[in-house]
């Protein structure tokens, strides 16, 4: 089987599955979307940890 | 129009309300409800997957009884991508001879259904993210965040969140495709008013 994951374990991966991952980590250009979550992310993360998990995200 | 919810993000604990944790009627998310009403709490103690919960205050505040509900989750566990031989990490050759990645894993992801459209999910992935940079990467190494997404959340990830769907026939074809999020591709020294999506969707996150 080429992939098999599950809930709660680890993604495995084999044959053309592995090697597009791999294309997909050497060649995607950085996505603007992931940059943007991850900044609204961060913003949110300082509230939560930054007022003793207890803080309102937006 | 909508009117906006005020929640907070805590780890989940004993004192939070799951009682009235709704999925509605679909079947295929009853998996979700059981796990936060029966198991989320269990996991967590056990050391296996920690959950962070959307939260707002009791219906009544001046009930001393009454407990803040969750109106949404996310549950974090640890994983790795096995790629079944060497890869090319260009990034740190050194790292090549090793067949498994780090990753953290978005084990589970849901919103109550009467608090559809206000965008519960999307803001506890984006917290996820961050979590995953700043906690758990910067601390211990951890070069992914990933998911087995159900296959009509595909969109939601991809587009409201940056992630990228393992691009093969046979991802396509899973219930769950594998679906992942390089944190090694982040500039974290970006400034903080870096624009993705807009914010006025109010589609409701699909849970993982």
């Amino acid at each position: 089987m080429a992939i098999k994951s599950e809930t709660f374990s680890r993604v495995e991966l084999t044959d053309a599955d592995a090697a597009r991952f791999v294309q997909h980590m050497r060649d995607d250009k950085p996505n603007p979307k992931a940059q943007a979550s991850y900044a609204r992310g961060r913003d949110i993360l300082s509230q939560v940890f930054g007022q003793q998990g207890n803080a309102r995200p937006r | 129009m909508q009117l906006g919810v005020d929640y907070f993000i805590e780890k989940l604990h004993a004192e939070h309300q799951t009682s009235k944790f709704s999925m509605g009627t679909d079947e295929s998310l009853r998996p979700l409800k059981a796990f936060i009403q029966n198991n989320a709490l269990a996991f967590q103690d056990g050391n296996v997957a920690v959950t962070y919960a959307a939260i707002v205050p009791p219906v009544d505040p001046n009930d001393r009884h009454a407990r803040k509900r969750i109106i949404g989750y996310v549950t974090l566990t640890c994983s790795e991508i096995d790629l079944d031989g060497a890869y090319p990490l260009e990034d740190c050759e050194a790292a090549n001879r090793y067949k498994s990645i780090s990753a953290l894993k978005v084990a589970r992801l849901a919103t109550h259904n009467a608090y559809g459209g206000h965008q519960i999910g999307k803001t506890l992935m984006e917290f996820a993210i961050a979590l995953a940079v700043h906690q758990v990467a910067q601390f211990v190494g951890c070069r992914f965040l990933v998911t087995d997404s159900k296959a009509n959340s595909v969109g939601f990830y991809q587009n409201k969140l940056g992630f990228t769907l393992l691009d093969t026939e046979e991802n396509r074809k899973r219930e769950h495709p594998v679906m992942f999020l390089d944190l090694n591709k982040l500039d974290l020294n970006a400034p903080p008013d870096v624009q993705g999506e807009p914010e006025g969707s109010t589609q409701q996150a699909e849970p993982a």
